[in-house]
């Protein structure tokens, strides 16, 4: 089932309502409030890109994505939250990554730990023997956490093949969610600089009506699009490489989005006042989880070299010919 | 509309079909799998098998897919039209160099001038002919409402005569029938003054000239008109009626080629990967470089896609597929420039017919920024109708 029309303008005005409250919302509740379970039901991608999308045009931040890594990982019972591995932190017998705001006592957490058939996911009741530690020099209004746990402090739930295969499953999901929360976060800046370059007059006409002002932001729209396009794809297709491409994607569009953005709003946009900065701060701290767009590119080349098989295109079998009017 | 009562059930939607044209590609016993790659190195060459390949095809009916009953198809939308090009590149099987055109003036044939299309679109179908697009003049490029070739009405059956020139016309040397916005308002009145004719191109008074471009190939032609008559039925919708018509056909132009370019480069890219010097293979620089190449190709993919779609549901999709144009040039012009590097020493010095099709490939990724409306033209179409910018002459 996918939404109708007007059921996503009402969805999205709903979310960009709630989620608008300065960082400080209680998405859980928040969601829990709609009956978000019921929504995903019926079009789960359809919600969750709007979900993310306005998350990050809010600059809203919440654990939203551990719930769509669980989901797609699908373990019947069990972690409430997702410990997300640093690499560069983590060690053989110590797991070390990122939680995305606090935890309560006694929460189950999940975290996957090795590759391919040492794979395992484990789960770590939590708070630890050690505590959260706040990781907030770049974005603080994202409120994330470092935690370390010992390895032997963890149980395992799952090993080998199954563990690597519910850990790309979430994986996939969780990219595709960051995706949309990019997007959301870029189709912002695009609206902050449109709005600045409309407004703001120089040599007596507005700089929007300068032709390489406007080039840059048409070039900027047009990333944008092409990674919204990918992210549907990724959730019509569900396949890995897809999903990964779409994350990478889109933490390029938000780039070039930005750098095209403070470069039209002149100094007013480098201020701390305005919001540019803190969707670059955003920006930058989604394209670090769950791989980044360098390390998703040198897989994505990696997959070709190794003779990758493109998934054929799902968006062309939603409707069956007769059941719509043709162009034909 | 679609009529494929009589298609085989698998064949209704676009999915049964591709899967069953998949099989139909790569069956041994029959000649298909014959059409396989590399591609012809001259644009003759290439044409001579697309006409091979669609007798062959239409035989079979796979390429009457997509395309109504009443102008040769089986019934189905773009949709199967769509599948037809992916399978055909994932076969290795270059589609019909004339297919281009088609899928940019078929549409608005069928569209505007369904009589038109009913007599002439069948022999396209088949092979037996081709078409060519004549919208740009050597003073109107980019500024195409100052385009000047005329067509005035002379006689009591209303027929037209034609004079002028047309330039850059794709195929137009190999082509049977061109699709000629002209004027036939006066010279003042720009976009308002323009109708569409489908115009033969062995009648009397026109010549034509191949032109070889940067590719090496004779990819585009020049064609003059001197007083070539034209009889009123050729024209396509209504008199005064072309600028909404070419309007409608550039939606096709975006959407529909950058699908099946998409198609080709997910192709070259597959034989790029085969083609990577051993030596290469495990450098990160050459991982890194192929995976943006195919970053770009899956986005243009995905978006091309969505526009496909929405053409066959029969919405309008007007100024947002410029967003398409831009995902196209910078598909293009980044998986060949990512080929030219990575092949290195085989891209400069082979003199083999392999670097050579990588060589006139990279210069025909050139033109991706040109053609179709350039990406500056694409840029301030966005600016203007979708970005809602103040236009460039505000004040
Ligand atoms: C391979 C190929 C195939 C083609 N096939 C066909 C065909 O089949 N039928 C057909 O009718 N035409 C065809 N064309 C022609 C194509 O449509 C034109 O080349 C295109 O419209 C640009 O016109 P031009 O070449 O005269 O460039 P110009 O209009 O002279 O433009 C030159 C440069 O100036 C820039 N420029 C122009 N105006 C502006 C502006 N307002 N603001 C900013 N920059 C501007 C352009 O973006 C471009 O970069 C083909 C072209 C090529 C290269």
């Amino acid at each position: 089932m996918t939404m109708d029309t007007a059921t996503t303008v009402l969805l999205r005005e709903t979310l960009h309502e709630a989620l608008s409250g300065n960082g400080r919302v209680d998405v859980p509740a928040m969601l829990a409030e709609l009956g978000w379970d019921d929504v995903l039901a019926e079009d789960e991608a359809g919600a969750t890109r709007l979900l993310f999308e306005e998350q990050g045009r809010a600059l809203a931040a919440s654990p939203a994505l551990d719930a769509v890594v669980l989901r797609a990982i699908g373990l019947a019972a069990g972690p409430t939250r997702v410990l997300y591995p640093v690499d560069s932190w983590s060690s053989p017998d110590m797991l070390d990554g990122l939680l995305l705001g606090s935890v309560e006592a006694d929460t189950s957490v999940l975290t996957p730990s090795g590759a391919g058939t040492s794979a395992t996911l484990l789960c770590v009741r939590f708070p630890g023997r050690s505590p959260a530690e706040p990781v907030d020099a770049l974005d603080p209004d994202a409120h994330w956490c470092r935690v370390r746990v010992a390895v032997s402090d963890a149980q395992p739930l799952l090993t080998g093949e199954a563990a690597s295969r519910a850990w790309a499953r979430g994986l996939a999901a969780g990219r595709r969610a960051l995706a949309s929360e990019l997007i959301g976060s870029g189709r912002a800046v695009l609206d902050l600089a449109a709005e600045q370059v409309r407004d703001r007059r120089q040599f007596g006409r507005t700089i929007g009506s300068f032709q390489s002002v406007r080039h840059r932001l048409a070039d900027a729209y047009a990333g944008l699009v092409g990674a919204a396009a990918l992210v549907e794809s990724a959730w019509a297709d569900g396949s890995p490489s897809t999903a990964a491409c779409a994350k990478a994607f889109a933490a390029r569009s938000h780039a070039e989005v930005l750098a095209n953005a403070m470069q039209v709003s002149g100094a007013i946009g480098l201020t701390w006042e305005h919001a540019l900065h803190r969707h670059a701060r955003r920006g930058f701290g989604l394209d670090a989880l769950l791989g980044s767009a360098d390390e998703l590119v040198t897989d994505a080349g990696a997959d070709l070299l190794a003779g990758f098989d493109l998934p054929r295109f799902p968006a062309l079998d939603v409707t069956p010919v007769g059941t719509r009017e043709e162009e034909a | 509309m679609a009529d494929l009562v009589s298609a085989p059930p698998d064949l209704r939607d676009a999915a049964g079909y591709a899967t069953s044209l998949a099989a139909a590609l790569t069956d041994p016993s029959s000649p298909l799998p014959g059409f396989r790659g590399p591609e012809a190195s001259t644009t003759e060459l290439r044409v001579e098998h697309g006409r091979a390949l669609l007798a062959e095809l239409h035989i079979q009916g796979w390429n009457r897919y997509g395309w109504p009953v009443e102008a040769g198809g089986l019934g189905g939308g773009a949709r199967h039209r769509a599948a037809f090009y992916d399978e055909l590149s994932r076969a290795g099987i270059p589609a019909p160099e004339q297919n281009v055109i088609l899928e940019t003036i078929g549409p608005p044939i069928l569209r505007f001038g369904p009589d038109l299309a009913a007599r002439f679109l069948p022999a396209c179908l088949r092979g037996e002919e081709s078409w060519a697009q004549g919208f740009s003049e050597p003073e109107a490029g980019s500024d195409l409402a100052a385009l000047r070739c005329r067509a005035s009405r002379e006689g009591p059956d209303g027929d037209f005569v034609v004079n002028g020139q047309k330039t850059w016309t794709t195929l137009g040397h190999l082509a049977t029938r061109i699709a000629l916005l002209c004027r036939t308002g006066s010279t003042e009145s720009r976009h308002r003054g323009l109708s569409m004719l489908l115009v033969d191109l062995d009648s009397p008074g026109v010549t034509v000239r191949p032109i070889r471009m940067s590719t090496g190939t004779n990819e585009t032609a020049e064609v003059f008109f001197t007083d070539v008559r034209v009889r009123a039925d050729r024209v396509i919708g209504e008199v005064g009626q072309g600028w909404a018509i070419a309007m409608y056909l550039l939606q096709y132009e975006r959407g529909m080629y950058a699908w099946m370019r998409q198609a080709v480069l997910f192709g070259l890219l597959g034989q790029l990967a085969e083609q990577v010097p051993a030596g290469a293979r495990e450098n990160g620089a050459t991982r890194r470089a192929l995976g943006e190449a195919r970053l770009a190709t899956a986005a243009l993919r995905a978006r091309s896609g969505v526009t496909v779609r929405r053409l066959a549901d029969g919405e309008t999709v007007g100024p947002d597929a410029s967003a398409d144009k831009l995902l196209l040039s910078r598909a293009e012009q980044t998986v060949l420039d990512v080929a030219r590097r990575v092949l290195g020493p085989m891209f400069v010095l082979d003199p083999g017919a392999e670097a050579e099709r990588w060589r006139s490939t990279w210069f025909y990724t050139r033109a991706a920024s040109i053609y179709g409306g350039s990406a500056e033209i694409q840029r301030g179409i966005l600016a203007d109708r979708v970005l809602m910018l103040p236009g460039e002459n505000d004040r």
